[in-house]
């Protein structure tokens, strides 16, 4: 009986090696790893070994054997399914009891949910993603088989949404920082997101990357990002003078090497994690991402806002519980039906902001179809607002 | 650079106003190799206003074996391409366009195939892609892994064959090609200098091989997206395919390629001028006359039975072109 562990990234092979312990799954497990780059060929493979002696049995490079099509893109018909089920039981292991997932709404770990149809599913997403609800409705023979969802408490007191079987996976002890380097950047993959198109993301490093002021720089660029695009963005910042140097490695190890004064980022759960370990962050162009985002339910939505709102210059947002109710008002907007309990505490949340306040988060079209409290409305229209009820009165 | 002992494979990449994409091409070529010696790539920036040669020279750090030609003002595809053939080193030749890339591993596979199976080049497939969605477009030749006669390779006329597969980076090709005179592309061609070249390779050249190793990808909807203004360089097929035909005229097999000739200006006639974007109508015009003008030239008992068995839906794209050809034709 062996646990199928079907992962894109090192921070989640690290959750799901700690969920498994506290789980009590102690079986041998295979490794089945994917990009999605959107270039894999050119993408840095993420650094798996390390974990091979201990915890896991073998890798299996899933990008390769798809090649040369994107595992994103591996959507087997129903009638294939059978038949592949039983070739990776003989090509891979036998006996697939487990699947421990970082992701369950995209190709490939769907795929193989789909194909090994009997194994309960864990689903360990690493980042800010494991806080909101999922993409996608997910169908119901895979999302009654998932047992239990694991994420890391990246923001004290957050908790994701909805509330329910999410158990916290404490973080490993985080380095500080001796403060004695030059500013470290995190790059992000936002045009592969979806989020932004190349050329604002250049746009956007660029501001990152003057961040430092005249300090030096040390650039570390998402891995999935291709090599043109990182060629561009250096260009960019070395022309508007910044001195850069661009490095590769794992934050905590950058961390560890570089003692950065200071970590810039975007929005990454990865800048989070550098915060929760006591080190000075700064985060940039999460609210800008968060006003052109769509459609409103964009799954990194909920990623962005907890970023935005921990990491804005102004704060606000330093109570947890505020925070909370920023998040599942946010949450109730993308998706209600996937918490339709959190409706009350929204309206009263959304009755509470300030126009600017409510524009950064919400758009007015979409909580008006959910009859929710807008601010233009408040003053004409309290009661009707508090009643909840769709539609404005005649 | 390169010391005394000659690289095994040298990859020539042209390139204009490139700087979006290059650096996906180049670092592709970066680690084909175990040992960097072994690969010379070759970047030949045709007059690019875009800094594209200075971005390539800013990271010649990360392209073990970079050499970066500048022509000042634009040459041409062709030309680049044979500039940088005149300069490479490699006893195998290879070619990249600035906006594709190639799997790992992909440049060792073909210069191991080309050595063991001892012929003058090898062909592969090739993977079109647009964004996380990929295309596998197979090499017209369903005989892999073996030395063929290139000649065998240019029939059949109303199926697809190796000589509608022009892309040139899907291959790998020897020194001795290019020192003969074959391995050239040719100056005058604004476009479809590939198909001319794979012709006159499939008739000169002595053997091939065809393999799988599908590593060469092409991204969709970039580079080559004429806009109307320029789009002229869309009418060099006819000139190719005339050149071609100048080659063909007095051989042995003339009949049979012929055929496939006029078949082929039938097909690319009727694919630009059903395009989605559409010409500009000087081209518009230019091509339906030159096209009738082309098929003209070849011998009635060939072109006849090929126009009068077109279908209906190509009939009606090519009408003006079949009103430009000789009555008793139609």
């Amino acid at each position: 009986m062996t646990a199928l562990v079907v992962a894109r990234s090192a921070a989640a092979l690290e959750l799901i090696a700690a969920a498994r312990t506290l789980a009590g799954s102690t079986g041998p497990a295979l490794l089945v790893s994917y990009s999605t780059a959107v270039i894999p060929e050119l993408a840095s493979p993420p650094p798996f070994d390390r974990w091979l002696d201990g915890t896991l049995e073998g890798v299996v490079d899933l990008t390769a054997q798809l090649a040369p099509y994107h595992p994103q893109e591996w959507r087997p018909a129903d009638t294939e399914l059978p038949l592949l089920r039983r070739l990776l039981s003989a090509a891979w292991t036998p006996d697939v009891d487990e699947l421990w997932v970082e992701d369950l709404d995209d190709p490939p770990a769907a795929t193989l949910a789909r194909i090994f149809d009997s194994a309960p599913i864990h689903l360990a997403s690493p980042g800010l993603l494991a806080y909101g609800p999922p993409g996608t409705r997910r169908p119901q023979p895979v999302q009654g088989r998932v047992v239990r969802t694991w994420y890391r408490p990246l923001v004290p007191g957050l908790v994701p949404v909805p509330a329910g079987e999410a158990t916290a996976v404490p973080l490993p002890v985080v380095p500080r920082s001796a403060r004695t380097g030059p500013v470290l950047v995190l790059g992000a993959d936002l045009s592969g997101a979806g989020l932004l198109e190349p050329d604002a993301e250049i746009g956007l490093h660029s501001q990152l990357l003057a961040a430092a002021g005249r300090q030096a720089v040390a650039f570390s660029p998402h891995p999935a990002t291709a090599p043109a695009q990182r060629w561009r963005i250096e260009r960019a910042a070395t022309a508007a003078g910044v001195r850069l140097t661009t490095v590769t490695g794992r934050p905590d190890a950058l961390i560890t090497a570089l003692a950065p004064r200071l970590v810039v980022g975007c929005a990454s759960g990865a800048l989070l994690r550098v915060r929760a370990g006591g080190n000075p962050v700064r985060g940039i162009g999460a609210a800008e991402l968060l006003s052109g985002m769509s459609p409103y339910h964009h799954r990194d939505r909920i990623p962005l806002t907890i970023a935005d709102a921990v990491l804005r210059p102004d704060g606000g947002y330093e109570r947890p519980d505020r925070l909370q109710a920023l998040v599942d008002s946010v949450a109730y907007v993308m998706r209600p039906q996937s918490a339709p309990e959190l409706r009350e505490a929204t309206a009263e949340f959304l009755s509470g902001l300030d126009e600017p306040e409510w524009r950064r988060y919400f758009r007015k079209h979409r909580v008006e179809r959910l009859g929710l409290p807008v601010p233009a409305e408040r003053a004409v229209q309290p009661r009707w607002a508090a009643a909840g009820r769709a539609g404005r009165p005649r | 650079m390169g010391g005394p002992v000659a690289p095994r494979v040298s990859v020539v990449v042209p390139g204009r106003d490139c700087s979006a994409y290059l650096g996906d091409a180049l670092c592709s070529l970066a680690g084909q190799f175990g040992d960097p010696r072994a690969l010379e790539v070759i970047y030949v920036d045709d007059g690019s206003l875009d800094g594209s040669a200075e971005l390539a020279e800013s990271h010649a750090g990360e392209i073990p074996g970079l050499v970066v030609l500048r022509n000042r003002q634009p040459a041409g595809v062709s030309a680049a391409r044979n500039r940088g053939l005149a300069a490479a080193r490699g006893r195998l030749l290879g070619f990249l366009d600035a906006d594709d890339w190639l799997a790992p591993g992909q440049v060792p596979v073909l210069a191991d195939a080309l050595d063991r199976l001892g012929c003058d080049f090898v062909r592969t497939d090739v993977v079109h892609v647009t964004g996380r969605g990929r295309t596998l477009v197979r090499a017209p030749e369903s005989r892999r892994g073996r030395v063929l006669a290139p000649r065998e390779s240019i029939l059949p006329v109303t199926a697809n064959s190796m000589v509608d597969h022009p892309t040139v980076a899907a291959g790998l090709y020897r020194r001795e090609l290019w020192e003969c005179g074959l391995l050239r592309f040719d100056e005058d061609l604004p476009s479809a200098e590939d198909r001319h070249l794979m012709w006159r390779l499939h008739l000169a050249a002595d053997s091939f091989a065809v393999l799988g190793s599908p590593g060469v990808c092409y991204r969709r909807g970039v580079g080559g997206s004429l806009t109307q203004a320029d789009d002229g360089r869309r009418l060099g097929y006819l000139v190719a395919y005339q050149r071609i035909w100048t080659m063909v005229e007095h051989d042995p097999d003339a009949p049979a390629l012929a055929a496939k000739l006029v078949q082929t200006v039938l097909a690319l006639t009727a694919q630009h001028l059903s395009r989605a974007e559409g010409l500009s109508a000087e081209t518009r015009t230019r091509m339906v006359s030159g096209a009738a003008e082309l098929l003209a030239r070849f011998p009635a008992e060939v072109c006849r039975p090929l126009v009068t068995g077109l279908d209906g839906a190509r009939r009606d794209v090519l009408s003006g072109v079949l009103a430009g050809l000789p009555r008793e034709w139609r």
